[in-house]
């Protein structure tokens, strides 16, 4: 259904200039797959860059700030990632054992 | 909706720098992206959008406060936000960095894995479904036509989507009840938001509710006029070439443009012609304009301001 983007799609969609996306990749601030010569946007890679085009052009966000913003957003998204690996690692275990754990990590307050 | 004004809690006579200034605001408190463990923002943050969408355009602005749209004409969709694919198999990609510390908004996690176990029970009410964005590409024809399409959602169910005339490419189109289904007894299924891609022709080109294009005719057809074909969005039809027609010229194919919404009167074709000169001129030609040219002298004005000159045709 959602074939992927080259540059030239990316910039119609979101309206802007296809050098504005090469300056992008050029930052590393997206990183979409290569074929050949021509950059693959796929659908993560294209709700990215609507963030950052929506941080830049809507939120006024400096653009020498962008890189720190996308910077902790990927690390809060490494750490729920791993969170929620543990949490369902932890399902695994007995429903005691859960619930020990749980309790001591104070997640829950009584049972 | 609710009024774009109480969205964004501003005057009725703020002006634009303030409402850019209130949105900024808002939209960086509630852009969802930007605040990866809370949830339930998606609502408010696409109201404020769309509250802002309609207010930051002037036109649209003017039209709202004299009462002929309401507050429903900006639609937004809410289409991929990254945060739904950073938290979703493969999204590892762009992760970054060990170790975790916040447990915040993982309220989810936990309550799906730990069902009851958070000291009561969680609430078992019941919940609207999810809004969900799709993307499509739709072709020039069928976008400026309308079309009905299938399209087939990642969980195996089909939609047919009604492509409504004179779709432009970027638009985003509501199917209501088509997103994901309601939790609990009764509760509604949400929104598909469709996003709609329309790549260009190599023919036609649309500007507004009007549709360009170029057509190249022969040097007799120039000189002497003539009937030619030319393809529109609704199949070939006959075009009068006045005689005397140079490069550049722009004909006018009255309602052969862009179907109107609602009974907007529908756009027209614009047909420049591009006069083709023979690839190699043959002796009698050749013969024919040197003699011409001998005899006669044509007044001609070399350069020119770059102006469309719009006659109609047919």
């Amino acid at each position: 259904m959602t074939a992927t983007l080259g540059v030239e799609d990316l910039a119609r969609l979101l309206g802007l200039k296809p050098e504005v996306v090469e300056g992008w990749l050029a930052e590393g601030w997206v990183r979409p797959a290569r074929e050949g010569a021509a950059w693959r946007f796929d659908e993560m890679d294209v709700a990215r860059a609507r963030l950052i085009a929506e941080m830049l052009r809507d939120l006024a966000v400096p653009p020498d700030s962008v890189s720190m913003m996308l910077s902790l957003l990927d690390q809060a998204h490494g750490m729920r990632r791993q969170l929620r690996q543990l949490l369902e690692a932890l399902a695994e275990q007995p429903p005691e054992v859960c619930r020990s754990v749980l309790r001591r990590a104070r997640l829950i307050e009584r049972e | 909706m609710r009024d774009p004004y109480e969205v964004l809690g501003i005057a009725r006579d703020a002006k634009p720098d303030d409402i850019k200034r209130v949105y900024r605001k808002l939209a960086k408190e509630l852009h969802p992206d930007l605040n990866p463990g809370k949830s339930g923002l998606e609502a408010r943050f696409k109201e404020v959008t769309a509250a802002y969408e309609l207010l930051s355009d002037p036109a649209k602005r003017a039209r709202f406060d004299k009462g002929e749209i309401d507050a429903s004409g900006a639609e937004v969709p809410p289409r991929g936000f990254y945060r739904s694919y950073a938290g979703a198999p493969g999204g590892e990609r762009y992760a970054e960095g060990p170790g975790f510390e916040s447990f915040d908004g993982l309220d989810d996690v936990l309550a799906d894995l730990f069902g009851g176990m958070r000291g009561g029970p969680r609430q078992a009410g019941s919940r609207r479904g999810r809004d969900t964005a799709y993307e499509m590409t739709v072709d020039f024809v069928e976008a400026v036509k309308g079309a009905r399409k299938r399209i087939t959602l990642p969980d195996g169910r089909t939609l047919d989507v009604d492509i409504p005339p004179g779709t432009r490419d970027g638009q985003t189109l509501r199917l209501a009840g088509q997103g994901g289904s309601g939790r609990g007894g009764g509760a509604p299924a949400g929104d598909a938001y469709i996003t709609i891609h329309v790549p260009d022709h190599p023919v036609f080109e649309r500007r507004g509710s009007d549709i360009h294009m170029e057509l190249w005719i022969t040097l007799a057809e120039a000189v002497l006029g003539g009937r030619v074909e030319v393809p529109t969005i609704d199949g070939p039809v006959t075009l009068t070439v006045p005689r005397g027609s140079s490069t550049g010229r722009t004909l006018r194919l009255k309602g052969k443009g862009v179907p109107g919404r609602k009974g907007a009167q529908r756009g027209d074709q614009y047909v420049t012609l591009k006069v083709a000169v023979p690839d190699s001129p043959d002796e009698e030609l050749a013969t024919f304009l040197e003699g011409w040219r001998q005899r006669h002298r044509q007044a001609i004005v070399r350069t020119r301001p770059r102006e469309k000159s719009q006659e109609t045709g047919r």
